[in-house]
């Protein structure tokens, strides 16, 4: 008996709450023999699998392979059972897509790591010679159909010889044809290989072809047909007629190999270099993943090597034309004479402390506001020639002369009697005449109080005291 | 344009030429953005691309959002230190402290919230604490409230009364202490003593008392310290008058054809019980004297009720060691030296080159009364100060010889204090850039000197070698008006404040104290004129500027 199911038990929840999803059921399987389950979905047919196949632990009740009590074995011991006693064939073929079919069958031997992989992958190959796919040896799941996929997981489910195969709707999603076929392929396989197989369909015409049938109703399960006698092959079997009439089977073609029937020792000597070869693979690895961080790690430096020199560089021309615009060049008002009747002249100095080689400044804009209030009203300043020029040519202390006119009724007087006056000059400013590159633009304030030409003298002294004459203008230091 | 356009103009300092072909072509612009590419792929750290290289070698961003407060706190930590930062918001009329460690604000105070109508917080210095985060004080001076227009702002101060002869004229003396959560007004020492000046505070080495002085009424106080609300007592305060000998000649002549100063011991009013030098009383100035208030006194440019007068005693400084005091009379960059256990004068010393003694004598008038006779008056001074171990003594020459002298200063006698040599960095010709503000690394073996540059461009430090006196590093184009610098204690950074003309850029410029390598900037809110990092003990008092200013 290669499998013995006594008052097996799968419930959920408490109390009330208690659902039975597999109630007592008892089953045996004698070793070949192929019993199938048929019932409606949620009647408990899947769970009463996945407890046989060792994938779910049932709440009560005993299962027994090959005369070893499975749920009473250690985890790893239970793996053991899983890999190699127990056959699965799922619902879905469930392939590794990045796998060839051939990779896919062989993995879960390759997993045990128990046989050598030539002998796996020979083993592979004979499989999906059997199951039909000797052309598709190498295919990739997402090159081949639904029958295809499905033969493959047949192959990939025999893989480790299990004495016990689980098929769970094995053609769930395949046409009518090409179940038929795969339940053929079953059929032919389990005389070959003599594995005992559980079936569970809720295709009543497949069921029909299992030696016995089994219905699984809410829970229970219960025997709707008595054994019969198993054959060996299905062409030789003797089976009653069943409730409905079955299309003849029709086994594969004959199988055919790829030509070179090269992917199975491909597969087998690239595993098999893989382990062998792994210490030398891993210094090439490393080898070469350094020669490209090194080259990597070059270029980075070179790379942060060269922007700091471009910035660096950039930085130092931009300050030493803040030098040459803001303290090699100098300028401020140097003088202011009254000319009457609300008028004076006024002169600017722009000086280059450095002499030589000249500095250029282009289009000079100087303007002169009085303080009315708190804001700036601006006053006239008329430039002379000289003060015009677009652009200037500075060579040592230069003087510029404009005249202003002040004729603003309500000046502010920050000091008593005076006006409070300022003038901008607004400079671009350049080391070449011809500007190649960055001009600095250049902003002054200069602020001046300055006497009405209409206030005496004496007025002023009265509010105001200085050591000698009012002055006609006094600087204010920026401080 | 309207006015308001006028107003708000501004433009990128760096304009590049429209339609101009130059050296930038198709060619180079393709190059740089493949290098750019390159650059951000690979990670190339001094363009700060962050390209997955960078990103595998743990190069990551620690400003990335994913950064926690705490984790910007522990960066800040672990540069610049754990000191409390104290600077006054000039204009702003008031001072700040600030957490280095943090980055935070930990208190502030302005002072026309107590009355004062134009409060300039000009000069202050700070008391130690041993936990300067849970409480200290600190003394504000603020300057003549006139001061407000002479910066070019369209102000309607006068106009709206604000410039009160007492109230709005600046001038007072603010001790304020922070309590560990908010700073508090503590004593208006101008009101409590009848002292009212505006420029360097300068606390004594030992910390028992400071000293006040102001240029502007030629002034210097000396006031023993008071602590919570007790009230400030003056020890002694002096006049300096200049007497020249030619006062009806060109005005110039005034000055640099010699005279005396005379030097007086102030006496408390019989009617009040207190002196009567607050607000606006004993101005000889309309305005602070700014730099080149020396140029502007004596081309006649500077209103003023004693112009002539004018002698600049606008600091004083504390030797480390010895109780000595040395007030800067700036019309002529000299030195008088007061012993602090007498009370009075010992001697004076010329710092220009040129000057026919470099050691002068005081002579004693009468009981209070003392002159100083000058033969010849070369060059006006600013700012000067004493090393941190007491070995030498520099003062700048400005206006018309832009260099510094350096002094000898050992010796317990001022008397025989030596003239050694006189500094002069090769940048210093004719009246700008000129020497500034003055500290010391925390050894004593570099000389720091911030330099000014004439408006707009920005000011220049300036490191010297103290064994050769000569420059052996410059940080060009630092900021805009710089003001003084502060090393922190631990002596690995140099923190150099500038305020930027009172309206243009502002900010701290940071470099380290022995390596002299730039390390960057952190904000100025506000254009201070000072900055103190809270001493914790009389040996940081040292290095906080009370021998320097």
């Amino acid at each position: 008996m290669i499998l013995r199911v006594t008052r097996l038990q799968k419930s959920y929840g408490d109390g009330d709450r208690r659902v039975d999803a597999v109630s007592q059921a008892d089953l045996s399987i004698a070793a070949g023999e192929f019993v199938s389950i048929v019932g409606r979905s949620g009647s408990g047919k899947s769970t009463l699998l996945a407890m046989i196949g060792a994938l779910t632990r049932p709440t009560d009740g005993e299962i027994a392979i090959g005369g070893e009590n499975i749920w009473a074995l250690p985890e790893t011991r239970l793996a053991d059972v899983r890999r190699r006693e127990i056959g699965f064939i799922f619902q879905f073929s469930s392939m590794l897509s990045n796998l060839r079919a051939i990779d896919n069958v062989a993995l879960p031997a390759l997993l045990g790591g128990e046989t050598p992989p030539n002998q796996i992958y020979a083993r592979a190959h004979d499989l999906l010679t059997r199951v039909g796919l000797s052309r598709r040896l190498s295919a990739f799941p997402g090159e081949m159909s639904g029958g295809e996929q499905r033969r493959v997981a047949i192959a990939r489910a025999l893989i480790n010889a299990p004495r016990l195969l689980l098929a769970d709707e094995p053609t769930s999603d395949l046409d009518e044809e090409t179940e038929e076929e795969i339940v053929a392929l079953l059929e032919a396989l389990r005389g070959e290989e003599g594995f005992g197989m559980v079936m569970v369909t809720h295709n009543r015409d497949l069921a029909a072809l299992a030696s016995r049938v089994l219905e699984m109703r809410q829970g229970i399960l219960t025997p709707i047909d008595a054994p019969k006698v198993q054959p060996t092959r299905i062409g030789a079997r003797n089976l009653e007629p069943p409730a409905h009439s079955v299309r003849p089977i029709v086994l594969p073609t004959a199988m055919q190999h790829e030509p070179t029937a090269l992917a199975a020792a491909e597969g087998a000597q690239a595993f098999h270099r893989l382990g062998a070869n792994l210490g030398t693979a891993v210094r090439r690895v490393s080898a070469a993943g350094t020669v490209l961080f090194g080259v990597a790690f070059a270029l980075n430096e070179g790379v942060a090597r060269y922007q700091h020199y471009e910035i660096e560089a950039h930085r130092a021309r931009l300050a030493a034309l803040e030098e040459l615009a803001t303290s090699t060049l100098r300028s401020d008002i140097e003088s202011i004479i009254s000319l009457g009747d609300h008028r004076y002249e006024v002169t600017l100095y722009i000086e280059n402390t450095r002499q030589d080689p000249p500095i250029y400044v282009m289009s000079p804009s100087v303007q002169a506001f009085v303080q009315v209030g708190t804001g700036w009203q601006e006053a006239l300043l008329t430039p002379t020639a000289e003060a015009t020029a677009a652009v200037l040519k500075i060579i040592g202390r230069q003087l510029y002369r404009f005249t202003l006119e002040t004729r603003v009724d309500k000046f502010t007087e920050l000091l008593p009697h005076y006006m409070h006056v300022r003038f901008t000059n607004n400079m671009l400013i350049s080391p070449e005449s011809t500007p190649k590159d960055e001009l600095f633009q250049r902003n002054d304030n200069y602020y001046v109080y300055l006497k009405p030409d209409n206030v005496p003298d004496e007025a002023i002294a009265k509010d105001v005291h200085f050591p000698g004459a009012p002055p006609l203008w006094i600087w204010m230091p920026p401080h | 344009m309207s006015e308001d356009e006028i107003n708000n103009v501004t433009a990128p300092s760096v304009t590049r030429l429209k339609k101009q072909h130059g050296p930038i072509d198709r060619r180079k612009l393709l190059s740089a953005a493949t290098t750019g590419i390159l650059g951000s792929i690979l990670g190339g750290r001094s363009a700060n691309a962050a390209g997955f290289l960078s990103s595998l070698m743990g190069n990551t961003n620690p400003l990335a959002p994913s950064a926690s407060a705490a984790e910007s706190n522990a960066l800040r930590m672990a540069t610049l230190g754990d000191y409390v930062w104290l600077t006054p918001t000039k204009l702003g009329g008031g001072a700040q402290v600030q957490d280095l460690a943090s980055g935070k604000t930990m208190a502030w105070i302005e002072y026309w919230n107590y009355g004062d109508s134009c409060p300039i917080a000009h000069h202050l210095a700070a008391f130690p604490s041993v936990d300067p985060r849970k409480g200290f004080e600190f003394v504000n001076s603020t300057q003549g409230g006139q001061n407000a227009l002479i910066y070019g702002i369209p102000t309607q101060l006068r106009e709206h009364g604000m410039l009160d002869p007492l109230w709005g004229q600046g001038n007072q003396i603010y001790r304020v202490g922070f309590d560990g959560q908010q700073m508090n007004l503590l004593e208006n020492i101008a009101e409590t003593t009848g002292i009212g000046l505006g420029v360097h505070t300068v606390i004594f080495p030992d910390a028992t008392g400071f000293t006040v002085s102001d240029g502007q009424k030629d002034i210097v106080a000396f006031f023993k310290r008071a602590t919570g609300y007790d009230k400030t007592e003056v020890i002694d305060a002096f006049r300096f008058d200049w007497i020249g000998n030619e006062p009806n000649g060109l005005l110039a002549d005034n000055w640099f054809k010699g005279g005396k100063v005379r030097i007086t011991r102030l006496v408390k009013a019989q009617e009040t019980g207190v002196y009567d030098y607050r607000g606006i009383k004993g101005n000889k100035l309309e305005w602070e004297m700014v730099p080149m208030g020396e140029y502007l006194a004596y081309t006649g440019q500077l209103p003023g009720n004693d112009v002539k007068a004018l002698t600049g005693a606008d600091n004083c400084v504390h030797h480390p060691i010895h109780p000595l005091s040395l007030v800067t009379l700036r019309m002529f960059a000299v030195g008088v030296v007061f012993d602090r256990t007498t009370m009075e004068p010992m001697a004076a010393i010329s710092s220009p080159d040129g000057t026919s003694k470099e050691a002068l004598q005081i002579k004693k008038i009468a009981d209070g009364i003392w002159d100083l006779t000058l033969d010849n008056v070369v060059t006006s001074g600013h700012e000067c100060g004493f090393s941190p171990e007491g070995k030498w003594f520099t003062m700048t020459n400005n206006t018309r010889q832009n260099s510094m002298g350096v002094f000898d200063c050992q010796d317990r006698d001022p008397r025989n204090w030596k003239r050694v040599t006189v500094y002069k960095d090769s940048h210093w010709t004719g009246s700008t850039p000129s020497p500034f503000h003055i500290t010391y690394s925390m050894d004593g073996s570099k000389m720091l000197v911030s330099e000014l540059h004439q408006k707009p461009a920005k000011s220049a430090i300036v490191v010297v070698d103290t064994k050769t006196w000569t420059t052996i590093k410059r940080f060009e184009n630092v900021g805009v008006d710089m003001q003084t610098m502060h090393v922190t204690y631990d002596g690995k950074y140099v923190l150099a404040i500038f305020s930027g003309f009172q309206r243009l850029e502002g900010g701290t410029f940071i470099f380290t104290q022995d390596t002299l390598e730039p390390v960057g900037y952190i904000p100025n809110f506000g254009g201070h004129h000072d900055c103190v990092i809270v001493p914790r003990n009389n040996q940081e008092l040292i290095h906080s500027r009370c021998t320097t200013v």
